[in-house]
């Protein structure tokens, strides 16, 4: 991969995506909310791939589409080279979405089934008025469909002729068509065929290659982030629990929840899988909507101690000793580095999990989709 | 030796693909289908018929005819005879000249009263399903309003407040009936639509609002609409038909039309029951046909399995 | 459990009768105004008691509806099966269908992928235990639910009590998957088919739930099948693997040698691209060019050859056949060698 510059493109601050959740027959009274996004600050730096990574719930769909201002912060800043992004509305949000582009997970939904490729490829360059004429133009939507690898007789085609792996290559196409800086990949290969998803990936990572492009990708699938980013960041119910340089994530997992995703990730190959060492985390994950007190991990934490996890929520910090850049958002990490204390069974919580209790605020666990019905 | 026979493989799909779009790939399924040939060739045997009718009629509809009139007693009317296909009406006139004629009345009523509807339905799905909140809440409380009275009640209320009923009066009346299911479906269509995935690409391309409910949202979600258009008209030809049988259209007792015919052929339906006969099993017929092919549409618009 | 069946002697396996034989499946969907679709094409694997056998491939290879087909859950319309499967000395598949319905949740079930749209969202979870139980066992109500609060419990569902009543909208996905396999087990089947169960889990659910399928196995003796896509899935919990494509088996072996010695160009390419946690980062990935839609008939060529980097002329020409040494079989005109890994 090539290395990144040391520029920053996105600067995100303290971001928080609050969806408030409505009931009532006549007028949808506000009953509680869904905290999807909770104070998230990261940066990527131009040329550079940043993975985040995390199970359902843990809001980093959220954090992308905020990014993208798809949805609208509730706090926060969005810095996109110097610009605030969660600051702008109207035109000026309209002509600043060309910089930045996504890539979305179901290639089945993603693409208009009644437009032809062609249609849907000069859709973003006639938004942003960057024809150049109608022969430049055809040159160019031969361009992108080659460079994705299709052929260019693809451009007269629908959607629907086309297999999922091509039609996410369709979708990489659309978002390339606006010459975009940062590309955010939501899942984008999680609903393909396996034996498909590997050409996706290395279309992406020769495109960033020849194009000079800032990735954002998200994913549930620890090995495929590991694979793509130069950094990693992993979620744990709208925030950032440890972030680091990817390999060094894999090596040194400083928190107790990488810990446990890592061990959790089935590994194709059997030695390993039968002398791996699992740490099972007991029960659900907390809803988003009622997240616990101080560390959100805390309720299933093998490490949980009696002081200050359940009221101090921890910052991301470096560890002594630990090269910069990798940083974790837990009270106790040096010690459960060291060794001085080790993990413990946890009970699934029986209070909060409150299943046949009546009540305004659903507290079934589940992702944001889940909860707000969508 | 695989590599270049799945190019040449590849080569040749494209060759002959030119790009069929869902709505060419529907129209295929159509033309397969029995029910819709059956369905198209009712309504263009119709269609046909109205356009062509006063060229295809022998003879005028207000025309009395001695021949037929010296035939008329109480309790007989000349029935079919030389001349005259289908025999003579309650007043001498020509009965096929009038079945013939009266094709183009309920055409028009039903096509424009269609059509009406459709048009403001769409505008106002639209707009409920683009804008949502309040405008959705507001629009689709009056729709609720004008869906819970029976359509055929509704029709007759509106018909009756005219000053004078016409045709134009059963072709609002039957029009308005329609407005709320045009617009509770498109609206449905539209707030589905604007949670897709590709809704989000354009908005994240940078595609101004309007283009994309319009290029967009609208075309994906027109589909059942049509489908129900179709089934519209058949309902639209009987609500018409029943306006004009209760009286509520043109008042001239003179007009051919087939459901003031089926009307004034109450009193003779044991002197010469064919005079109710047909009119009736011409309306029918003919809602028939646009069943069959907006059921045959609605089932090649989105068969289940397919993608 | 209501009869904790003492786990098989591993010795006695090898030589007892396969609990399951399933021979020359062959499954074609037949829609009106197209072509037939074989879904299944001549699929044959055993299954000894208490064994873990897997079965693997991508969408399309015809693993659900191999499942599908055994427990005799395919449509009777438009759906044609043939071959045989062996169950205790009986073909199930020519069994009536009220004497199939004895026998599934008695003898074999079922855990079906997506727990959400597999249990029946307008009754209580624990009424779908206890009606298992009821259905098969004869028990009376009281004696049901207690059953069933056991069976909740040993699936790891917390306050099994008061979950009885539970609807499946409000429990997670995890518990829904557990609760499911609480009434796939409810009767101690000798034969549990798990199709996908994890794939609509998030991956440290999907440990907890793999973990206790383990052990339930090992508890009960049950014989399971799994079906996955997911290989690292397989590595961990199969001792057979079975890799299907285009609706046939290609390679079967048992899995430490699957996976360290592929022979299989399919297998060998597939285990190649994946993404590992241990993979040299930042390489392109060798991707198996085309898509399962690129494949041929195998009625008289190879499935796989179009996308085959080892494909010779003969494999557009001649099927190969599978062909069984040293405990692996293998359908391929050139695999890879063995020394190869």
């Amino acid at each position: 991969m090539a290395e990144p510059s040391n520029d920053v493109l996105l600067d995100v601050r303290d971001l928080a995506v609050h969806f408030p959740i409505k009931r009532g027959l006549v007028l949808d009274r506000t009953v509680g909310y869904v905290y999807a996004v909770d104070g998230v600050s990261l940066q990527i730096r131009r040329g550079e791939t940043y993975g985040l990574v995390g199970e359902s719930g843990c809001g980093k769909s959220t954090l992308g589409r905020a990014i993208l201002r798809l949805v609208d912060p509730t706090a926060g800043t969005v810095e996109f080279d110097g610009v605030d992004v969660a600051q702008l509305s109207g035109e000026r949000l309209r002509t600043m979405r060309r910089r930045f582009q996504m890539v979305f997970q179901d290639p089945m939904s993603s693409l208009d089934p009644r437009q032809s490729v062609e249609s849907l490829l000069r859709e973003g360059i006639n938004a942003h008025g960057l024809s150049r004429g109608p022969e430049a133009d055809a040159a160019r939507l031969r361009e992108l469909v080659e460079s994705v690898g299709l052929p260019a007789s693809a451009l007269r085609r629908y959607p629907h002729e086309f297999s999922g792996g091509q039609r996410q290559r369709i979708g990489i196409a659309r978002a390339l068509s606006v010459e975009p800086d940062l590309i955010v990949a939501d899942e984008p290969v999680s609903a393909l065929d396996v034996s498909v998803q590997a050409q996706v990936l290395n279309l992406l990572g020769r495109l960033q290659a020849e194009l000079g492009l800032t990735y954002l990708v998200i994913a549930h699938d620890l090995a495929v982030v590991r694979h793509v980013s130069d950094r990693v960041g992993v979620m744990y119910l709208g925030g950032i629990v440890e972030e680091a340089p990817s390999q060094a994530l894999y090596d040194d997992p400083q928190h107790p929840y990488t810990k446990a995703l890592l061990s959790a990730v089935p590994v194709p190959d059997p030695e390993l899988e039968d002398q791996r060492e699992r740490i099972l985390l007991t029960g659900d994950l907390p809803s988003p909507a009622a997240p616990p007190s101080g560390c959100r991990f805390h309720t299933r934490c093998p490490w949980r101690q009696p002081t200050r996890c359940a009221d101090e929520r921890p910052q991301l910090r470096v560890l002594e000793g630990v090269p910069e850049g990798h940083r974790v958002a837990c009270h106790w990490a040096e010690e459960i580095r060291s060794g001085a204390l080790q993990p413990h069974r946890v009970e699934p919580a029986t209070v909060a999990d409150d299943v046949l209790g009546p009540g305004a605020v659903p507290e079934q666990p589940g992702s944001v989709t889940e909860i707000l019905g969508r | 030796m695989t590599t270049t026979w799945l190019e040449r493989r590849r080569s040749r799909i494209d060759d002959l693909a030119g790009g069929r779009s869902l709505g060419a790939e529907a129209f295929r399924r159509l033309c397969r289908e029995p029910a819709a040939i059956i369905g198209a060739i009712i309504i263009a045997v119709f269609v046909v018929v109205a356009a062509f009718a006063p060229w295809i009629a022998p003879h005028s509809a207000t025309e009395a005819f001695p021949q037929l009139q010296e035939n008329l007693r109480p309790g007989s009317i000349p029935g079919p005879q030389e001349g005259f296909p289908l025999g003579s009406d309650q007043l001498g006139r020509d009965f096929l000249s009038r079945m013939i004629l009266a094709s183009q009345q309920t055409l028009l009523v039903g096509v424009f009263a269609t059509l009406i509807g459709l048009a403001v339905g769409v505008v106002i799905g639209t707009i409920a399903g683009a804008f949502g909140g309040w405008v959705d809440t507001l629009l689709m409380r009056i729709t609720d309003v004008l869906l819970a009275i029976p359509s055929l009640l509704l029709a007759i209320s509106v018909a009756a407040l005219a000053a004078s009923p016409s045709q134009t009066t059963v072709i609002i009346a039957v029009a308005i009936v329609s407005v709320p299911i045009f617009a509770r479906l498109l609206r449905g269509s539209m707030l589905a639509q604007r949670n897709s995935d590709y809704v989000v690409a354009a908005t994240a391309l940078g595609v101004k609002r309007p283009a994309v409910v319009l290029r967009h949202m609208l075309p994906n979600a027109i589909g059942p609409v049509i489908v129900q258009a179709t089934l519209t008209l058949a309902t639209a030809i009987l609500d018409a038909a029943a306006l004009s049988f209760l009286g509520l259209g043109d008042a001239d007792p003179g007009r051919a039309e087939w459901g003031l015919m089926l009307a004034q052929a109450q009193t003779y339906l044991d002197v010469r029951p064919a005079l109710a006969f047909y009119p009736a099993l011409a309306i029918i017929a003919v809602a028939l046909g646009f069943t069959l092919l907006g059921e045959s549409l609605r089932e090649a618009i989105d068969p289940k399995g397919r993608r | 459990m209501t009869a904790v069946r003492r786990a098989e002697d591993p010795r006695s396996r090898a030589t007892a009768e396969p609990l399951l034989s399933v021979r020359d499946l062959r499954v074609t969907f037949h829609r009106k105004g197209e072509p037939d679709t074989v879904a299944v094409d001549g699929v044959s694997f055993d299954v000894a008691p208490g064994q873990v056998v897997g079965l693997v491939g991508e969408s399309g290879c015809g693993k659900s509806v191999t499942s599908m087909a055994i427990m005799r859950l395919l449509p009777d319309r438009g759906v044609r099966v043939s071959g045989s499967v062996l169950m205790d000395g009986t073909d199930l598949l020519t069994l009536p269908e009220a004497q199939m319905r004895e026998r599934r949740g008695r003898d074999l079930s079922m855990v079906f992928q997506d727990p959400l749209t597999s249990l029946n969202p307008v009754i209580p979870v624990g009424l779908q235990i206890t009606e298992v139980l009821r259905r098969h066992q004869g028990m009376g109500k009281e004696a049901a639910r207690k059953a069933a609060v056991e069976l909740l419990d040993r699936v790891g569902i917390p306050d099994p009590r008061r979950r009885l009543e539970a609807y499946p909208h409000q429990m997670s996905g995890g518990m829904r998957q557990r609760a499911l396999i609480a009434i796939a087990l409810a009767c101690s089947p000798r034969l549990l088919i798990a199709d996908e169960p994890t794939t609509a889990l998030d991956v440290t659910i999907q440990a907890q739930i793999l973990e206790l399928l383990r052990e339930l196995v090992r508890e009960t003796g049950a014989a399971l099948v799994m079906i996955t896509h997911d290989l690292g899935v397989v590595a961990g919990l199969c001792e057979t693997v079975n890799v299907l494509y285009a609706g046939r088996i290609v390679e079967r072996a048992q899995r430490h040698r699957l996976f360290t010695t592929p022979r299989h160009p399919y297998t060998h390419g597939l285990l190649r691209s994946i993404p590992r946690l241990d993979s040299p980062q930042g390489e392109e990935l060798p991707a198996i060019r085309g898509s399962v839609a690129d494949n041929v008939p195998w009625d008289h060529a190879c499935a796989f050859a179009p996308r085959c980097p080892r494909s010779l002329d003969r494999c557009l020409e001649i099927t190969p056949e599978a062909e069984t040494t040293g405990g692996r079989l293998l359908r391929c005109h050139n695999p890879v060698p063995a020394s190869a890994e």
